[in-house]
C-alpha cells in the first residue's frame, strides 16, 4: 500500500527553483533513500513535503490525504515527521522536554508518558541524560534525541535528513544499528543520506535526485551495480 | 549625601523595580517568542492605567482589584492589536517592525490625550500616602503592595513557563519556530496566545503603578524606553534578565535623582545602559541575542 506519493513536484525558494519534476513512492513499512550530491535538491524535497515549502506543481499525498492543502504543523498529527538535516535540538530545554514537545500530536499527558518509556527504551544511552540541557550532549546524542523526539509522536512514516552528518564513523554505526532495529520493527523511513554505501545497506529501494529531477531508482542491489552509481557515488 | 539617604533610594528603587521588573518580563516573552521588539508596549501598559483611573473615578473600584477588570479588556486589545498590526509584520525586518509598533504607540498617546486630556490624573485609595519606617527608611505601603504583587506573578509567570505544557511549546517555539512546526506545534497561535496573555498581563503593573503614581497621556512612551532598555540590559530574550535588569534599572533610577537632584537625573540611567552595554552585548547573562 502506498504511504507517501509525491508527483511531479515543482518547488524551491522564491525565484529560485531547485525541483523541477520530481516523483517518488514510499510504500508502507519501506525504506527508502534518497541519494545525490550536495545541492541536487533533497533536503528541499523533505522541506517541501513536510509543508515548510510550498510546491509550485504536482501533488503530495500520504495516506490518502492531501499535504499540500494542509498546513505545515498539522503534518506531524497526521502521522509524518521529519528530522532535518543539522538535527535542530532545542537547545535550552532538557532532552526530556525535547521528547515531550516532539509528542505534542499524541491525545495527552498520559499518553506522552508512556511514548517517552518507548523512548529510553530504543535509546537507554538517553536516560541518564534526561534532564540535562540537551545543547550540552555530544553530536551523536543530539541525533538520538532528534530521532528519539521524531518516534515520540508514533508516526507512521519518519523523514531522516543526513543523519550521519558530522557525526564519527563509529557513532554513524551505533546509529544505523538502531535505525536497523526499528525499520525491522516496522517503521516506515525515508531517508537523505550523503554516505551511500551505508544507506544502501539499510534501505530496500532508493531513488538518485541530481539538478533537482529523479535520474534513477531501483532497488538497493539493482544501484550498488549501477554503472552511475558505483562511479558517482562509491567511487569504483 | 549620606548613607540613609543612598539606602532609602536603594530601597524606594527596588520596589519600583520590581514592577519594572513585571512589564520588562512580559515584553521580552513577547520579543523571545515573536521577535517582535513592541516599541508601544509602555503604551498599552498606559492604556491599562486609564482603565484603573477610570474605573476607580466611576465606581470608586480599588485599583488592585480593578486589575481582574483590565485585564480581559487589554486582553481584547492585544487580539485587535495582533490581528491588525502584529501578525502583518511577523518574520519583516526589525525597521519595518519598529515603524509599525512605533506608530502603534503614537496613536494610543493620541487616542489618551483626547479623551482624556492633558490633566494629570490619579487615583483615590484608603492608603493614599500611607507609609511605616524599617531601620529609619520610610517605606511607601502602596509601593510595597505593588511590589510583593509583582514579585509573586513574575514568579507565578517563570513556573507558568517552565512547568506547563503550554510554557514547554512556548519554549521551543522561542529557540526554534521552524523545528517547532516540525513537531506539530502551531507556532502562529502560540505567538497570538502570548502576545494576548502578554498584553493582558500588563493589567498587573497597571494596577499596581496608578496607587500610588499619576497618570499623564505621556507616560507610555516612558514606561516603553524604560523596559526596553531593561530588556536590552537584560539580554535580549532572556527573561531572568529582563526580571534583574528591571530590578536594577528601578535601583538606578532612584539613587541617580537622590544623588543629582536635578531635571537631568534621567538622563543619568542612558548613561550607565550604554557602559553596561558596552561590557555585556548580550546582556547581564550573556544568554541574549546581541543587541
Amino acid at each position: 500500500m502506498t504511504l507517501l506519493s509525491v508527483e511531479g513536484v515543482r518547488s524551491g525558494y522564491g525565484t529560485l527553483q531547485v525541483l523541477s519534476d520530481v516523483s517518488l513512492e514510499v510504500a508502507a513499512g519501506e525504506a527508502v533513500a534518497i541519494l545525490g550530491p550536495n545541492g541536487a535538491g533533497k533536503s528541499t524535497l523533505l522541506r517541501t513535503i513536510s509543508g515548510l515549502i510550498a510546491p509550485t506543481a504536482g501533488a503530495i499525498s500520504f495516506d490518502g490525504r492531501d499535504l499540500v492543502a494542509m498546513p505545515a504543523h498539522r503534518i506531524p498529527h497526521a502521522g509524518l515527521v521529519q528530522v532535518p538535516e543539522a538535527r535542530h535540538i532545542f537547545p535550552s530545554l532538557t532532552v526530556r522536554e525535547n521528547l515531550l514537545v516532539g509528542g505534542t500530536p499524541l491525545p495527552g499527558r498520559a499518553a506522552r508518558e508512556a511514548a517517552l518509556e518507548d523512548i529510553w527504551q530504543i535509546f537507554p544511552m538517553l536516560v541518564t541524560k534526561r534532564d540535562a540541557q540537551a545543547g550540552t550532549l555530544s553530536g551523536g546524542q543530539q541525533q538520538m534525541v532528534a530521532i528519539g523526539r521524531a518516534l515520540m509522536s508514533k508516526p507512521r512514516l519518519v523523514m531522516l535528513d543526513e543523519p550521519s552528518l558530522g557525526l564519527a564513523p563509529m557513532v554513524v554505526r551505533e546509529l544505523y544499528e538502531v535505525l536497523r532495529g526499528l525499520v525491522r520493527s516496522g517503521l516506515t523511513l525515508l531517508l537523505v543520506e550523503q554516505d551511500v554505501p551505508v544507506a544502501l545497506g539499510l534501505v530496500s529501494r532508493a531513488y538518485v535526485i541530481e539538478n533537482g529531477a529523479i535520474v534513477l531508482s531501483g532497488t538497493a542491489d539493482e544501484l550498488r551495480e549501477s554503472d552511475h552509481v558505483r562511479h558517482a557515488y562509491l567511487g569504483i | 549625601m549620606s548613607f540613609a539617604t543612598l539606602l532609602q533610594a536603594v530601597v524606594s528603587g527596588l520596589l519600583l523595580g520590581g514592577i519594572y521588573a513585571l512589564v520588562a518580563m512580559s515584553l521580552a516573552l513577547v520579543f523571545g517568542v515573536m521577535r517582535v521588539l513592541n516599541f508601544a508596549h509602555g503604551d498599552l501598559l498606559m492604556a491599562g492605567m486609564y482603565g484603573i483611573v477610570v474605573l476607580n473615578q466611576a465606581f470608586g473600584i480599588n485599583p488592585y482589584a480593578a486589575i481582574v477588570l483590565v485585564a480581559p479588556v487589554l486582553a481584547l486589545i492585544g487580539i485587535a492589536v495582533y490581528f491588525v498590526l502584529i501578525r502583518r509584520v511577523l518574520g519583516a525586518g526589525p525597521l519595518m517592525q519598529a515603524q509599525v509598533t512605533l506608530g502603534l504607540s503614537f496613536a494610543i498617546q493620541s487616542t489618551a490625550l483626547l479623551v482624556f486630556g492633558a490633566d494629570l490624573l490619579n487615583v483615590r485609595t484608603s492608603l493614599d500616602g500611607a507609609a511605616f519606617r524599617v531601620a529609619g527608611v520610610v517605606i511607601g505601603t502602596p509601593e510595597l503592595i505593588g511590589f510583593l504583587i509583582s514579585i509573586v506573578v513574575c514568579a507565578a509567570l517563570t513556573w507558568f513557563i517552565l512547568s506547563t505544557e503550554f510554557g514547554r511549546r512556548l519554549r521551543a517555539v522561542a529557540q526554534d519556530p521552524t523545528m517547532a512546526i516540525l513537531c506539530g506545534i502551531p507556532v502562529r497561535s502560540v505567538q497570538m496566545m502570548v502576545f494576548v496573555g502578554c498584553t493582558a498581563l500588563l493589567a498587573v503593573p497597571a494596577g499596581c503603578l496608578m496607587a500610588f503614581s499619576q497618570l499623564t497621556p505621556t507616560a507610555g512612551i516612558q514606561y516603553s524606553l524604560l523596559s526596553l532598555m531593561v530588556v536590552v540590559l537584560g539580554g535580549l530574550g532572556d527573561l531572568r534578565g529582563a526580571f534583574v535588569g528591571g530590578l536594577l534599572i528601578g535601583i538606578v533610577e532612584a539613587v541617580t535623582s537622590a544623588l543629582f537632584n536635578n531635571p537631568a537625573a534621567p538622563g543619568i540611567i542612558y548613561l550607565v545602559f550604554g557602559l553596561a552595554l558596552l561590557a555585556r552585548p548580550r546582556g547581564l547573562f550573556g544568554r541574549g541575542s546581541e543587541a
